[in-house]
């Protein structure tokens, strides 16, 4: 998948202004220029959104946990130092915004395994295989296989739904991860293996469940 | 090499870098290979969650607007409070010092013991030097005696 930068992202495509221009942008805000406050929002909308969207998955909750994400990098603006990124920086914020969600979230119920309302169950070794790609399935079964993607994924801990959203939806590298997570490399790919291994866990135990039992 | 050992490199292995140690390890352990296998399963389910983000509601930078506005106006009354507050305090403080001090000025003049002064000297024994002449506390006590400043 398409590998973006941390430097680059949030704004729309060759429309993102200089370093100095947002440092500018930044220091305004800074100073309670709206307007520059806005504008620098702006820029990273679409990747905050974005970031949002792929990780609490309810369209519902999306606008409201932007609104408190925003506010919240309104109030922490005048202590930013520019030691960091704006936008890792940024993205920071979002992170925790949404991991404290899912948090509150996972704490009033669970999701049940019961609704997958799958057909046909295929094994991840096959899925894995060139012969079944989703890309080589036809509609009906594609749509069916997001709701079982769906389903694993709001089943698993907010701490493995964020490194796994943040590599796989989002395309941020390991270091930038790293970054946004403030924690080692090595450590940021542990933990994405391990997450990979209880989705594959929870896909075996669903396909455990559809199957019929002889 | 046991495989809690490799847990690192598998993102390496998976993006298609160099990971021999683990591609060594894939030839010899079974579990390692259908694990792999999986995870490349995975790796195609996965990118099915990916969504454009959504459109934003047409009020949604007025609203944010407000609510940095709401924002401005507490923080503002919270400082004006306490400055007002520290002030306040302050006033207190210097009032309370002030009172304090009237109050010990208008205290009587007292001894430690509770007796006159004046009284308190004369309570003191008459000694004389072997020479004859009186100590310097007799002196001073005739003299507050006669009310003569020394």
């Amino acid at each position: 998948m398409e590998r973006r930068r941390l430097t680059e992202v949030g704004a729309p495509r060759g429309a993102r202004p200089g370093q100095d221009e947002e440092q500018n942008l930044i220091r305004r805000a800074q100073k309670g220029d709206h307007e520059a406050f806005e504008t620098l929002l702006r820029q990273h909308q679409r990747r905050v959104l974005s970031l949002i969207s792929h990780l609490l998955r309810r369209p519902a909750d999306i606008e409201d946990i932007a609104q408190q994400v925003f506010l919240k990098v309104y109030l922490a603006l005048p202590r930013f130092d520019f030691r960091s990124a704006f936008g890792t920086w940024l993205y920071r914020i979002a992170v925790n915004e949404c991991y404290d969600h899912l948090r509150r979230q996972r704490a009033r119920k669970s999701a049940a395994a019961a609704e997958i309302p799958l057909e046909e169950v295929v094994s991840l070794e096959q899925l894995g295989s060139s012969a079944t790609q989703p890309e080589g399935l036809d509609i009906v079964a594609r749509t069916e296989l997001r709701q079982v993607a769906e389903k694993l994924f709001r089943r698993l801990s907010p701490d493995d739904r964020l490194v796994l959203t943040l590599k796989e939806l989002e395309g941020f590298s390991i270091e930038e991860i790293a970054q946004i997570m403030r924690l080692q490399e090595s450590t940021v790919k542990v933990r994405i293996f391990r997450a990979r291994k209880r989705l594959a866990e929870a896909y075996r135990r669903l396909v455990r469940a559809r199957l019929p039992r002889s | 090499m046991r495989c809690q050992q490799l847990e690192q490199q598998w993102e390496d292995w998976l993006e298609g870098r160099d990971a021999p140690e683990l591609a060594a390890h894939l030839q010899a352990c079974a579990h390692c290979r259908t694990m792999a296998e999986e995870f490349r399963g995975l790796n195609a389910m996965v990118p099915l969650l990916r969504d454009e983000p959504p459109a934003l509601a047409p009020g949604f930078w007025l609203r944010l607007r407000e609510r940095i506005e709401a924002t401005d106006r507490q923080e503002a009354y919270w400082a004006a409070f306490n400055s007002l507050a520290g002030r306040a305090a302050a006033v207190l403080a210097v009032l309370l010092l002030a009172l304090s001090l009237l109050t010990l000025r208008q205290q009587p003049l007292t001894s430690v013991t509770g007796i006159d002064p004046v009284q308190e000297a004369s309570t003191i024994p008459n000694v004389e030097l072997s020479n004859g002449e009186l100590t310097q506390d007799q002196v001073l006590v005739s003299l507050v005696e006669m009310d003569v400043k020394p």
